[in-house]
Parts: structure tokens; sequence; C-alpha cells
């Protein structure tokens, strides 16, 4: 018989990191068996436990970006197939972005896990498929205008019943894949973690008794409640707006705005996007759960140190959309950028926009804040197989009081990593002719922005197929402060035989800078990518002089920008000349 | 308020959403006439008290104040 259990905050705590800790050894399986880089090396998916409900009560701490539909989509699904309708062995998968899931790309699984025939809790994972068929291969539809553009998409369904394989829907699923042996594998690494995740928490649950785990699942969100109330309740009461836009979707020329009104009324925040622009034809637009993940990723971001991420922290948050807008997509609308594009500038919104004003020093410039998604697929020339590849770009983010912005940083909602070279070179026909950050273009600032990356690859393949969809082509990361903005991202080409880069609206008719599918590249031809380096904090004259001469060696900068920009001189045998650059800072103060 | 519960046929895979925060509407509904003369199905008990409390924050000054951003 198990011991009754007394429930206090260092028993909690412990039980918490027992639970994360769990939800971290179901990722570490899942990196390692996974067929995709986009798994392995870009960790680009989440392990969730949940409770008998389908609430969030622990999850890995990988990719924020996925916060939305770790706290909402299960307990949809559970809802909308009736918990009745669920059996041991059973595991449900999905990935519609209009019933809780953030886009088509990420799929997610869950299995009920069984005590004496009752529903104790479920684990869950969610991850990003590197391909899922739709108009271009990477899956990732800059141009799409619907969601049928976008790839396969699933309702709840089952792909195992009472521990059976449901052959049907794995043929279709396979079918419906540019690399089905890519999808095979790494829907068995989403398996194969959850059946660790399974056999971990059956073990805790048999060591502390099914009453005590779901009063303390309970606990937990309750706690985690409490805490982000209290932090809310400690901010000052009051109205506050932030704004943002991309530059066009990919479809016509225009910008489309998100605009938000943040209310902190007490120890509850509602955040009313009320105002934002309708959906657009292109495929920017969010589902409601990213919305909802924006919002409290701004929030964790400013408030979440130390707070258990689980249901509780939604319980102190309102969200607020209209369906039918940029920030709420209604079908068939597209939306497979609303995660990677929308999401980060909302959650710069929220912290750069809004809440770094009710605390300065936690004040950060504006971020590259584009995932610059680069999709690419062919048949490989050594293998004669197809493949197809999804990567995301580093961009640098805003300098902030006390230190310089990260350089060459995924974006703020994930904690995600690019592809290295190395796997580009031996997995795909690309040559690296260039991977390095890019000088000069940090906003100058007390504390510069960081710097962007900027890759050259050469097509080795007679054909490759290349779509991106990115932003922040036309409008670069502000500076705050006194400090400089950073800088634009580019995507360019260089057709075999000629000398010059061009942009794709040139060079293929594109309309938009950063948003194009389907354009086929032919060997020798060469892609170049740049992130944008994000904005300065504080005047660049109060910056150190040391770091600026650091800056230089690095060859971060010139010798020139440290004079212009930063009103340091630089000697010939690269020291500070202090006299000289008191002279030149006291004219321009 | 009255609650409206809803089950759709196993053959309709269509989704509706909330009319006052937009979220997703399963099963059931709250349905309530809002000062404004509009009938609204929401997704929660207390959508119809956040619709009222909004309607007077959307009064306050600074509400929804993107002007004065550009």
């Amino acid at each position: 018989m198990t011991k009754p259990e007394r429930h206090d905050n260092i028993g909690l705590t412990l039980l918490n990191q027992n639970l994360v800790n769990i939800c971290d050894e179901m990722a570490v399986s899942m990196m390692r068996t996974a067929y995709s880089p986009i798994f392995s090396e870009g960790l680009d998916f989440s392990t969730l436990i949940l409770d008998e409900h389908g609430n969030l009560v622990a999850t890995a701490g990988l990719n924020p970006a996925m916060l939305g539909a770790s706290l909402y989509a299960a307990t949809w699904i559970i809802q909308e197939v009736g918990a009745e309708n669920f059996e041991e062995g059973d595991i449900w998968i999905y990935n519609d972005p209009y019933r809780g899931g953030s886009h088509m790309p990420e799929h997610m699984m869950i299995l009920p896990i069984y005590i004496d025939g009752e529903i104790v809790a479920y684990v869950g994972n969610i991850a990003h498929m590197a391909e899922i068929g739709g108009m271009a291969a990477g899956s990732f539809s800059a141009t799409a205008t619907d969601i049928y553009q976008e790839g396969l998409r699933l309702p709840p369904v089952k792909l195992f019943e009472r521990g059976e394989p449901v052959k049907d829907i794995w043929r279709i699923v396979l079918t419906n894949h540019r690399t089905p042996a890519n999808s095979w594998g790494d829907l068995h690494a989403m398996l194969g973690s959850l059946y660790i995740g399974e056999r971990r928490l059956r073990q805790l649950i048999e060591e502390r008794g099914v009453p005590n785990i779901r009063k303390s699942f309970t606990q937990l969100q309750d706690f985690a409640e409490q805490h982000i109330r209290d932090e809310i309740q400690a901010l000052p009461d009051g109205v506050y707006c932030a704004e943002d836009r991309f530059d066009d979707d990919g479809i016509g020329n225009t910008p489309y705005y998100i605009r938000l009104t943040m209310i902190i009324d007490g120890d509850r925040v509602v955040f009313d996007f009320t105002g934002s622009d309708p959906q657009a034809a292109g495929a920017i637009n969010a589902p409601y759960v990213v919305t909802l993940s924006g919002s409290l990723n701004g929030l964790l971001y400013f408030l979440g140190r130390r707070l258990p991420v689980n249901a509780g922290i939604s319980r102190a948050v309102r969200v607020v959309t209209q369906s039918g807008t940029i920030c709420n997509v209604r079908h068939p609308g597209a939306c497979v950028g609303g995660q990677t594009e929308y999401q980060p500038k909302l959650i710069e919104m929220i912290v750069s926009g809004i809440l770094s004003k009710l605390g300065p020093d936690r004040a950060t410039a504006g971020t590259g804040n584009t995932s610059l998604n680069f999709l690419f697929g062919g048949i490989d020339p050594k293998t004669h197989e197809y493949f197809a590849h999804y990567h995301f770009e580093g961009h640098g983010w805003g300098g902030r009081k006390t230190l310089d912005g990260n350089s060459a940083q995924i974006m703020l909602h994930a904690n995600c990593r690019n592809t290295p070279v190395e796997i580009f070179e031996t997995r795909y026909p690309w040559l690296h002719h260039d991977y390095s950050l890019s000088q000069g273009t940090a906003g100058a600032g007390e504390h510069r922005g960081g710097l962007g990356v900027s890759r050259d690859i050469e097509v080795l393949g007679d054909v490759i197929t290349v779509s991106v969809l990115a932003d922040r082509g036309e409008r670069r990361p502000e500076g705050i402060l006194g400090g400089a903005p950073g800088s634009l991202t580019e995507v360019l080409v260089k057709r075999a035989g000629s000398d010059e880069f061009q942009d794709f609206r040139v060079a293929e008719g594109s309309k938009s800078l950063t948003k194009f599918v389907n354009v086929r590249l032919k060997k020798g031809d060469v892609v170049r990518l740049v992130s944008p380096s994000g904005g300065g904090y504080g005047d660049p004259l109060d910056r150190e002089p040391a770091l600026v001469l650091s800056d230089v060696i690095d060859r971060f900068i010139t010798k020139e920008q440290a004079l212009e920009e930063y009103g340091v001189v630089i000697t010939p045998d690269t020291t500070v000349d202090l006299a000289a650059t008191a002279t030149a800072r006291s004219k321009r103060k | 308020m009255i609650c409206v519960e809803f089950k759709k046929a196993w053959n309709d895979t269509s989704v509706e959403n909330c009319d006052v925060c937009g979220n997703l509407l399963i099963n059931r509904y709250w349905e309530f006439t809002h000062t404004d003369g509009r009938t609204y199905r929401a997704c929660r008990q207390d959508d119809e008290e956040l619709l009222r409390w909004l309607d007077e924050q959307r009064q306050r000054p600074g509400y929804a104040d993107f002007l004065s951003l550009s």
C-alpha cells in the first residue's frame, strides 16, 4: 500500500523536477532516434505530461513556441473525441491548426496512461515534421493562399489502436509526404519518446499512488497560477499598446499590422488584439493558440523566473481575438508562417514595446526576429532519392541594459538550433562558400545589437527547388534609448556564370523580397542568406572604447565605423587613441 | 445566459470560434445577448462579464491608441 503523501512547496518542487526530468528524457530519446535534422539538430519539438483532462502538468524546456498548443490542444482533442472513446494502447495524432495546432508541420501525439482501467494522465509530444506535402518541398509554402496548399491536415485520429498500428492512417500519411522514409523514422522517434514517458510516469505513479499524483498535479497547477498572479500583481495596473507589422504576406505588397492593447488589471492580464488587420491572403496568419503562445511567452520572458510551466499560468491570462484576423485565422486561411514569423513579433511587442517600459533595466532593443525559413528539395545526385529539408537561420538580438545582443541566435520564442554546415553538406547537395557573422551590420549603441549571419551556398545537384518564408526585408530592428537600428533580411541568388547577386524579385519576379516558393536552381547557382542584426541600446558615444576596440579586433566593425558610429579613434597599431577619442566624442555630444 | 450542448456529426469536420475571444467552441457554448443587441456564443461562462468589462476598458484614454506609436 502506498503511503499518503504530504504536499509542501519543497515536495512539489521535487515532484515538478521529477516530471520535467521525464520530459527531458523523452526529448533526448526523440533527438537521438529521429531521422530528420529538424529533430536531431534543430530540436524543434516539445514533450509533455498532461493530467487526466489533458491539462499541461510539465514540459521540457525546449520550444516555447509550442506553449499554446501544449496548453490547449490535448484538452480540445479529449473534448472533441470524448475520453470514453479512448482505450489503453491508443495513440492519437493530429496537426489541425484550426483545432489547437500551431501550424500544420507540427504534429501532436498523445498517449493515455491507464491505471486499473481509468485514465490517470497522458504523455504527449509535439514535433515539427520536415515534410508533409503541399505545394512546396519542406511544406513551408510562403505563397499558399489556403490550408490545402500547406500539406496534409489531420484531425484527431488514432495512429495506434489498442497497441496496434492503424495501417490505413499510416498509409495515408506516408503517401502524402514527399519523404516518407524520413516521416516513418520521425514518427517512430515520437512514438519512442511517448513510450519512454509512459514507462517513467507509470513508475512515478506506482511510487506515489494515484490519489496523490492527481492531487499533486492539481497543486502544481495552482502553485503556478498563484506564482504568476503574484508577479502580475506587482506590475502597475494600466492600459498599454504595441504594434508591429509584416512587410507583406507574399501575395500582395501591402504591410499587415498586428495591434495589441494589453490591460494589466490586478492579478490578471488581458491581451486584446482588436484593431489588428483582417487575415491575409498569404501564409502569415496565426491560429488562436499561436497568439496565446506569443502572449504568454512575452509575459514569461519578463516574469517567468523559477515558474513551473503548466496549465496554471494560463488561468491568469485572457487572450481576445477576432476570428478571421491575422491573429486568429479562419478556415481555409493559410497559416504556416504564423508560428515562425508572427509569434516572435508578438513577443517583441510585449517585451520591448510594453513591459520594458515598466522595467527599463530589462529593456531590449529590436531583434532580427525572423526565422528566415529556408526550404529545399530535389533528387540527390548521389543517392537518386528525393530529399527535402527545413532550415531556419539565427539572427542578431537587440542590445540591452547590461550586455550586447546575442549574435546568430534563433528567434525569441524557440530554443532551436540551426542546421550545421556538416549536415547541409553530408545530407544534401550544397557546398558552403561562406558562413560568417555579418560584419558592420549591428545597430550601434552603448550595448550594440547582436550580429546576424551571412551564408553563401552553392547548388551541387542538377536541380534543387528552394522556398523562403521570412520577414524584416523592409523594416530594420529598432534601436532604443539612442541606439541605432539593426539591419535587414536579404535573400539573394547568383546564377552560375554570373558575378552578380540579385534579390528574387529581380532574378525570379517574386512579389516579395522575403517570401517565395519553388524557385528552381541549377548546378553552380549560389544562394546568399543574410539574417538581420539587432538594434542598439543607448547612445553609441557612451560605449566603452575598449569594447569598440574589441569589436574592431573581432572584425565585427571596421576602424572607420569605430570613428563614425562610436567616435572612437583606433590607431594604425590597433589601440585606442584616448585623447583623440575624447575630442571626437566631445564634438558630437 | 444559456448553455447549449452540441455534438457535430462524425462527418462534419468544421470548427467554430467563440464570438468573444476567438477560442474554439467544442461540444457546448454559452449564449447571451449583449448590450449592443447582438447574440454571442461564448466558450466560457464568464465571457459575458469579460465583454462588459472590455466595453468599459475600451472607453479609457489610451486604449488601442496605435496612432501614437507610429
